[in-house]
């Protein structure tokens, strides 16, 4: 028997109620703010779930990329058995409240996985995502498992021209990719790209095939993220990916929203302290034309919370 | 309590035994936790005396009231708590029921036999190695047999059912076909020795028996055949299993019976009863003033020749094949065994943690299997020949499989002999069971000019590091102090055939150097403008 916290039932009831009171200006004065006509909305200054209801509602709420009775696949970075004080997964709050609205907008079922790194089971428990999950009426599956990888071709790609890739991200309705901004000691970076390897078996192929490469070719999985979600609430700022301390971890407090995953990455980039055309993967994949690198081409929707 | 009552309780626990030790073994989805895995384990007569020699704690009171039990009501043990002598009785049992009844005549005891078992468990211990009690402890057997026929069995019946999505799949260690074929082998054996010969295993092989059986012989319970009751009809000594009953004598050898008492149940007089020592002593003496009827004298003559069974030539057939069970499976599977990946690279396996050295552990394994079974992560595989002839079926960490997790210290926990000592996780993150070896030569970074990194990510402590190489590449740089023999890096390494980075075992575990994991985040001051 699980209890509903007096947090998370605070939070929950502020989220339904921001919910509405977003959606009434929506139709009342179309194009203004929630006209979904930006690249990139970038929130900082607030926590996980106050960020992401704001940048959400900017890009004209959950349900104009969640329908009724779709099913949606919600994929975080829960890749290592680490708490979220030591920022190696995705915010498990913000994933909670992504589930949340995909719910609210009506999705038939919410699924969430990633093909983990350390020990599966663990991994889901510790990083706090599992908990937050079911307490939102999600339902977390595993992706440690070959049999559930398809298959599929990568059109256009370059080396990973098919892959075995999960199930369940080739076969939802709607996809979001939720990857947290991270130090990489091999590609420097990990954002939303590289999130991507989490739907994949066979990672051994990327890391001896040319690793920046075979990132920006998951640009070409015949599945794209219908929406990406950068949390940068905390930033893992060295000995990533994986993280070895709290101090490893920086409390940035932003977050990205956008479709662009190369713009994103860029954009995230930048927020690490480093120029986009320095991170090999992003440089390859604007090449390669899977989207813009130049943040001078990008529209941003900048908004800052007051703490 | 009548026999037949007795009889109920005994199949009940024995039944559960059973059970809840096949369980604790091939447990694929590790349901049990170290609480409930050591309630079931607390009984075992070895693993508990082994608890005991290496520092006691609570497992190592099981033997202790063992040896009580067995004082009071002699060898119940090897009748309902031991899981080999309850797989024995139910392979009996079913053999019977399916097959032709054989009888099973009295034999006298071979204290020599066993009183030679345990002297080769016992000079093997104090020569360094477990290898003799591995093969002879019933808990060590029983665990190799169902470790190596039902985990494996469990597996695949997940995986086929995983497949239709009616249930979660679980990871389960590749089993290697010389575990199996060994298992099968000591399967087969055991089996065929309970079919044939009842109690034999229990009162010729096993070093439990022969201990025990020292306790039972002064029991204070034990069965005594009436004198007076008896008309030579011989049915006592055709059920006992121990073939520890002498009808023309009158008398049971109670340093091998194991308190079944299907004699009590056989005899048509009711004239086997359970006495006090005292009493017993009584009841003879009262019995011996009586004068014997003929017909427990005529039937004593005659029995000899009206058992076929009796004479030596018609089991010479069945014990070859025993015999030849025994040399042609394992060896059949030794032959079928499958190369191990990346084994020659190594220049010594890598211990569970806890494991202290490998003479210490070498010393108290008996090779049960239940680390192997109860691995969250699935790294501990039976090596056989990974730790060479003295180490067969203990386990070691194979990294092709996986690796050993930063933050578990499970089989530590598990481990009913105290072969791997109780850590913590604390105290796990700091044992360093195996070091690092980069080879820069094959390294993906070097050969192909492209980054990697997989080995730094899965790094715990930093011991493999990424430090800036050409072309805005970085490459591993190793920090020996840090490495805990994890095999994280191994078991990601791209490399193939050889591996670019690989953990070699530590004969003698050390300390890592501890890391500070620190006590907060740092803040990032929010700027003026967005950086982007």
């Amino acid at each position: 028997m699980k209890f509903i916290s007096r947090r998370r039932f605070i939070g929950g009831a502020t989220a339904a109620v921001a919910l509405i009171s977003w959606r009434n200006p929506l139709f009342a004065a179309p194009g203004v703010e929630g006209d979904g006509s930006w690249d990139i909305v970038a929130v900082r200054n607030g926590e996980p779930v106050e960020m992401f209801e704001t940048g959400i509602a900017a890009l004209g709420g959950m349900s104009a990329f969640v329908k009724k009775g779709q099913s949606v696949v919600v994929k975080p970075n829960i890749a290592w058995d680490q708490p979220p004080e030591i920022p190696a997964n995705t915010n498990p709050e913000l994933v909670g409240a992504i589930v949340r609205h995909c719910l609210q907008a009506g999705a038939s079922k919410v699924t969430v996985f990633d093909h983990t790194c350390h020990n599966w089971e663990r991994s889901y428990k510790t990083s706090g995502i599992a908990a937050a999950v079911e307490a939102a009426g999600g339902v977390m599956v595993p992706g440690n498992f070959e049999s559930a990888y398809r298959e599929v071709e990568f059109p256009g790609a370059k080396t990973v021209t098919k892959a075995l890739v999960h199930h369940e991200m080739l076969d939802c309705d709607v996809f979001i990719n939720v990857p947290v901004l991270k130090h990489h000691g091999g590609t420097k970076l990990t954002v939303s790209m590289k999130n991507l390897m989490g739907c994949v078996w066979d990672r051994r192929f990327f890391h001896s095939n040319g690793l920046d490469q075979c990132i920006a070719d998951l640009c070409f999985a015949p599945r794209k993220p219908d929406l990406n979600i950068i949390d940068a609430y905390r930033i893992l700022r060295k000995n990533g990916p994986q993280g070895r301390a709290k101090e490893d971890g920086e409390l940035a407090k932003y977050q990205m929203l956008g479709t662009d995953m190369v713009a994103l990455d860029a954009a995230a980039a930048r927020l690490f302290g480093k120029e986009p055309t320095d991170i090999g993967f992003i440089r390859i994949a604007a090449e390669m034309g899977a989207g813009e690198a130049d943040l001078a081409k990008v529209k941003i929707h900048r908004i800052t919370l007051d703490s | 309590m009548n026999a037949r009552t007795y009889r109920f309780f005994r199949i009940l626990i024995g039944g559960l035994v059973l059970v809840s030790c096949a369980l604790v073994f091939a447990d694929i989805g590790r349901s049990l936790g170290v609480g409930q895995i050591r309630t079931i384990l607390w009984p075992q007569f070895v693993p508990s005396l082994s608890a005991l020699l290496t520092g006691g704690g609570w497992l190592a009171t099981g033997c202790i009231a063992v040896i009580l039990l067995t004082l009071v009501f002699g060898r119940v043990y090897c009748t309902m708590l031991c899981p080999l002598g309850v797989l024995m009785d139910f392979s009996a049992w079913l053999a019977r029921r399916t097959g032709r009844k054989r009888k099973l005549p009295y034999r006298r005891g071979r204290p020599w036999l066993r009183s030679a078992m345990v002297a080769v468990c016992v000079i093997g211990l104090t020569a360094g190695t477990a290898v003799p009690l591995a093969f002879l402890d019933p808990f060590s057997l029983f665990g190799k047999i169902t470790g190596g026929t039902l985990r494996p069995a469990l597996g695949t019946a997940n995986e086929l059912l995983a497949a239709t999505e009616w249930i979660n799949p679980v990871k389960v260690s590749p089993v290697a076909w010389t575990t199996t074929g060994v298992a099968l082998g000591l399967l087969l054996l055991v089996v065929l020795a309970a079919v044939f010969r009842g109690r034999w295993w229990c009162n010729t092989v096993c070093p439990v028996g022969a201990v025990l059986g020292l306790f039972s012989k002064h029991a204070w319970l034990r069965l005594q055949i009436a004198d007076s009751a008896c008309i030579g009809c011989s049915m006592c000594e055709r059920v006992c299993p121990a073939q520890c009953i002498d009808f023309r004598n009158h008398t049971i050898d109670h340093s091998r019976c194991v308190m079944c008492l299907d004699c009590v149940t056989s005899c048509t007089r009711s004239g086997i009863h359970l006495k006090t020592r005292r009493l017993s002593g009584n009841a003879s003496g009262a019995n011996a003033t009586l004068p014997k009827s003929p017909a427990v004298s005529g039937g004593a003559r005659k029995a000899p020749a009206s058992w076929p069974g009796h004479q030596a030539g018609a089991v010479n057939l069945k014990r070859r094949d025993i015999l030849a069970g025994i040399v042609v499976l394992p060896t059949a599977a030794l032959a079928g065994q499958q190369p191990e990946h990346a084994a020659h690279q190594h220049r010594r396996a890598v211990l569970p943690p806890g494991a202290g050295s490998l003479a210490r552990f070498q010393n108290l394994c008996t090779a049960c299997q239940l680390c192997v079974t109860n691995c969250p992560d699935q790294v501990l595989r039976p090596s056989i020949t990974r730790h060479g002839l003295a180490g067969f079926l203990q386990p070691y960490q194979d990294f092709d499989v996986s690796f050993c997790s930063f933050n578990c210290s499970n089989c530590s926990q598990v481990c009913p002999t105290g072969a791997i000592s109780p850590i913590t996780v604390e105290e796990r993150r700091l044992v360093r069971t195996g070091l690092v070896e980069f080879i820069p030569d094959l390294c993906i970074v070097k050969t192909e000019g492209t980054a990697c990194g997989a080995c730094n990510e899965h790094c715990p402590t930093q011991a493999v590091r990424m430090v800036p190489w050409k072309n805005n590449l970085t490459i591993p740089e190793i920090e020996p102090d840090l490495c805990i023999g994890c095999g994280g890096c191994e078991f990601i390494c791209p490399v193939r055939p050889h591996r670019a980075i690989i953990v070699n075992g530590l004969p003698v575990h050390e300390r890592a150097k501890p890391l500070d994991l620190g006590h907060e985040n740092i803040v990032r001051d929010i700027e003026e403008d967005f950086p982007f």
